[in-house]
């Protein structure tokens, strides 16, 4: 019994590493913009697709198939926030509309260039199984928790760190303070979008290590970065780890000892629970 | 303050609406796809009670319609009882559902962005739920019984044209109870709640209790709704009730109509939906799945280039046609 | 303090997160005089209205209205029993005509006609009888202003909270806001707490004046003697009025 916990947990963990970079781009476009990004789970699929495209057409490894993806994803997301998130700031409502409206062009252009059939990529150079116990944990997992975990330092470190990512935590901080100190905020705004989408590939790419893609895929991960984003706290990077942590595991418990089908339920749960009675987040500081 | 000149525009819209299936010389095809669009403009025009004029964005729309759909779909089930009497019994209890969650969340200042989050999950906790409680739900589709000697009892009709009518009904109940609230006291709390919480707030308005009755008002209507939608599939089935995408395009449709008027979320049902319907018929077996994008294009350009909503073109046409018969101007709408 | 005060505060603390924005402030307020409320930028002074007028729980003390005890009553009520507040950054209700935005305020306690009727005598008291069907979005800073006062007046209060009222205007508007509250005060016979950062203001409204400094009341007496005040002006030391 004790047994059949600890490897659900461990397992939880892995994968709550691996949620933590998937939600990473919502929290940095929240944390700045204040604006939820409702296609956050369409660009992580479209993403997804495109390491497949990007493996197939060109046999490069998964592992290095979001470089291409990634100057494209950050140039739509300058584009998105140009052309249409800048017109309407300030009416969040039909931001959020907006967003809707793009969430399903992708899934539109995903089914039509991608068709129905969920879309699977060879092993990359990692393969084999890790073994724990009983448990055993491909390495491609380990490995995506890891680079997760690097890639949420970095980003960790840019925000807090650099000239540019300051800006950006100036202007989500107050948009009239950031103006005073000569901080052009569109062009934030406009950077922190492309960023948000740019920071997509990377999971995307490394999660087509060991998973499949399909026209449906939006929907886990869309609502599972919400959730993560709810209980970090107003896009605190540093409160992303412990939150996707406790949705990986709890979830992980879910469906080994309730029911597989029941794997979003505690997520959303504990997210409506979160949101009701921390609104702030439960890592949230301010 | 009631603008009576709307009264007789409306009759003449609803003999219009109601005269549809004489026009398409009783294609079933047509009535059909005139149904789902009242079917969206329903559901939409109550959403608007909470979303349009009270100003919160609740994407929950389908976990009230659900709720409804499963109490009138197991009553029919279990007790044969009409649903005439199940969409009664499921308006109540998803109001009252609808209502201990509201007490809660407005109680802890859930708002904004977070209310529309968590109404969100709140279908999908739901669809969860009735996939997995086997004795109400289920992962298998749960039809209704039907019958030919008494189609009006089970409401389970052979043509389209009832299902029409009845939810044409639906919409004109749902309709007066905008139009009736939009002028009325309550509707004057909720309107200013939704364009400035504190500012209402500090001149006397209860926002919580507000909140609570625009909540309450919805998601009556859409429960009720839900046993006719039941009906209307002929089945209940979790992912079809109760449906996340179903709910955002709800709250889409309201925000592309023009917030806070009472025909504007009619009016975008009537235009999107048959543009959808229409597009997934022309091109849904050409090219798989390109109606969304064309439907998803559609509502980005009207939020960019007509930000007021579709309604403000309906009421900039209204006010030329008054010009032009040398009446003096309308009063200003809220858009 | 007096029986007379028409307002306590008694020993309000408030903190977010580890500042301590409120801490220990004891005000009065004697009813039918104006009273001004000063101190530098961050000093707690809208935090104080926002406990008093309910928009805020304090984590200690009590705040006690007509003898009423007001702690953590929500705003609403708290209007309800006669306390009206206006807004440092004006929150307009953007698609509501002027006369729209006055009935919200009388929503509560009349209707029909006698609700017209006070909205008219509101609308004429503040000369915004052109404005009356323009909508809030139409309207300059100013406008925005004086709106936001007499829509707190529609409520028909007893106490009054101006949050800066004098932000942004310039001389002219200034002498014009000065006239206006002073007779709301005098002929309304309405008690008013004004906060405010121009200095005029407060020595030709006030009859006594708190000064908060980092969440403590530090000094209180009348205009003239506070502005002589030692502490008060090393308070306000760099401060640019
Ligand atoms: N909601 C809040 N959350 C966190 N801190 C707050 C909040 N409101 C105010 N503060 C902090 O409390 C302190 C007092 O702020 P307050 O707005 O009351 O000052 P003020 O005297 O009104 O200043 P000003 O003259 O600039 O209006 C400040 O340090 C401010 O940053
Ligand atoms: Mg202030």
């Amino acid at each position: 019994m004790l047994d059949v916990v600890a490897q659900s947990v461990i397992s939880g963990l892995i994968n709550g590493l691996i949620y933590a970079m998937v939600a990473l781009g919502l929290s940095v476009i929240y944390g700045v913009m204040d604006l939820i990004n409702f296609a956050h789970g369409e660009f992580v699929m479209l993403a997804m697709y495109f390491t497949f495209w990007i493996v197939s057409f060109s046999g490069l490894d998964q592992t290095v198939a979001f470089l291409p993806a990634l100057p494209i994803f950050f140039l739509v997301g300058v584009l998105i926030y140009y052309g249409m998130l800048n017109r309407t700031m300030g009416t969040p409502l039909s931001q959020i509309a907006l967003m809707l409206g793009v969430a399903m062009v992708i899934r539109s252009f995903v089914q039509i260039a991608g068709g129905t059939a969920p879309k699977g990529l060879p092993p990359s150079f990692i393969f084999g199984v890790l073994n724990i116990g009983s448990l055993a944990i491909s390495y491609s997992r380990v490995a995506t928790a890891v680079v997760s975990l690097v890639l949420l330092i970095i980003v960790h470190l840019f925000l807090t760190k650099t000239y540019t990512g300051l800006s950006m935590l100036a202007a989500s901080d107050d948009r009239t303070a950031a103006y005073l100190m000569g901080i052009n905020v569109k062009r934030i705004y406009a950077l922190a979008f492309g960023l948000g989408l740019a920071l997509v590939t990377i999971p995307a790419a490394f999660l087509m290590t060991y998973q499949h893609a399909d026209p449906s895929s939006y929907l886990r991960f869309g609502l599972l970065s919400w959730c993560i984003v709810a209980l970090a706290g107003l896009g605190r990077i540093s409160g992303i780890i412990p939150a996707a942590i406790i949705v990986g595991i709890a979830e992980s418990l879910v469906v080994t000892f309730v029911a597989p089908e029941a794997h979003s339920l505690p997520i959303y749960l504990l997210f409506i629970l979160v949101i009701w009675l921390k609104p702030k987040g439960l890592f949230g500081r301010k | 303050m009631k603008p009576r000149q709307f009264v007789p525009a409306f009759i003449v819209f609803v003999l219009i609406i109601a005269l549809i299936p004489v026009f398409v010389g009783f294609n079933e095809y047509f009535i059909l796809l005139a149904t789902v669009v009242l079917i969206y403009g329903v559901i939409t025009t109550a959403w608007n009670v909470m979303g349009g004029i009270a100003g919160q964005l609740d994407l929950g729309a389908t976990a009230y319609l659900g709720i409804g759909a499963y109490v009138a779909g197991n009553m029919l089930i279990w007790w044969n009882i009409t649903p005439w009497i199940g969409m009664f019994v499921g308006a109540i209890i998803a109001a009252g559902f609808a209502s201990a969650i509201g007490y809660v969340m407005f109680r802890y200042g859930v708002k904004e962005i977070w209310y529309a989050l968590s109404t969100l999950g709140l279908v999908e906790v739901l669809r969860v739920i009735f996939m997995l409680w086997k004795e109400v739900g289920g992962p298998l589709e749960k039809y209704l019984p039907r019958s030919k000697t008494d189609p009006f009892y089970y409401m389970s009709f052979g043509s389209y044209i009832p299902y029409f009518y009845i939810a044409l009904i639906f919409l004109l109940i749902t309709f007066l109870v905008n139009y009736r609230l939009r002028y009325s006291k309550i509707g004057y709390s909720m309107l200013a709640l939704g364009s400035n919480e504190d500012a209402a707030e500090s001149l006397g308005i209860d926002t919580r209790r507000t909140k609570l009755k625009g909540l309450f008002i919805y998601s009556f209507i859409v429960g009720a709704f839900g046993g006719f939608y039941a009906c209307f599939c002929s089945f209940i089935h979790p992912n079809t009730d109760f449906n996340m995408n179903f709910a955002l395009e709800i709250a889409v449709l309201g925000i592309v109509g023009g917030l806070g008027t009472y025909y504007g979320p009619l009016l975008a049902a009537s235009i999107l939906v048959s543009l959808k319907e229409y597009l997934r018929a022309v091109f849904g077996t050409i090219v798989l799945g390109i109606y969304p994008a064309i439907f998803g294009l559609a509502i980005i350009l009207i939020i960019l280039f007509k930000p007021e909503g579709l309604s403000s073109i309906l009421k900039n046409v209204y006010i030329k046609l008054r010009k032009g018969g040398g009446t003096k101007h309308g009063r200003q709408q809220h858009s | 303090m007096g029986g007379n005060n028409i307002l306590e505060t008694k020993e309000i603390v408030k903190r977010f997160g580890g500042i301590v924005a409120l801490n220990n402030v004891n005000i009065g307020i004697e009813k039918g005089r104006i009273t001004g409320l000063i101190g530098p930028n961050g000093a707690g002074k809208t935090t104080l209205l926002n406990v008093i007028s309910g928009f805020l729980k304090p984590d200690h003390g009590k705040v006690i209205f007509k003898g009423k005890d007001i702690t953590g009553l929500l705003p609403h009520k708290i209007c309800e029993l006669g306390l009206a507040r206006t807004f440092q950054i004006v929150k307009p209700f953007l698609n509501f005509t002027v006369e729209e935005s006055l009935l919200i305020g009388t929503l509560k306690k009349r209707s029909g006609r006698e609700a017209q009727e006070l909205i008219n005598n509101v609308l004429e008291y503040f000369e915004l009888d052109e404005l009356r069907s323009k909508l809030c979005r139409e309207l300059n800073v100013t406008q925005l202003k004086e709106l936001e006062l007499a829509r707190a007046m529609a409520t028909e209060p007893e106490l009054l909270l101006l949050d800066e009222p004098g932000a942004g205007l310039n001389p002219k508007e200034t002498s014009r806001f000065m006239r206006m509250i002073r007779d709301i005060n005098r002929k309304k016979k309405i008690t008013i707490l004004i906060v405010e950062h121009v200095m005029p203001i407060i020595m030709g409204l006030c009859e006594t004046v708190y000064v908060l400094h980092y969440g403590e009341i530090i000094a209180r007496g009348t205009p003239r003697c506070i502005s002589k005040n030692e502490q008060v002006i090393n308070a306000y030391l760099g401060e640019k009025w």
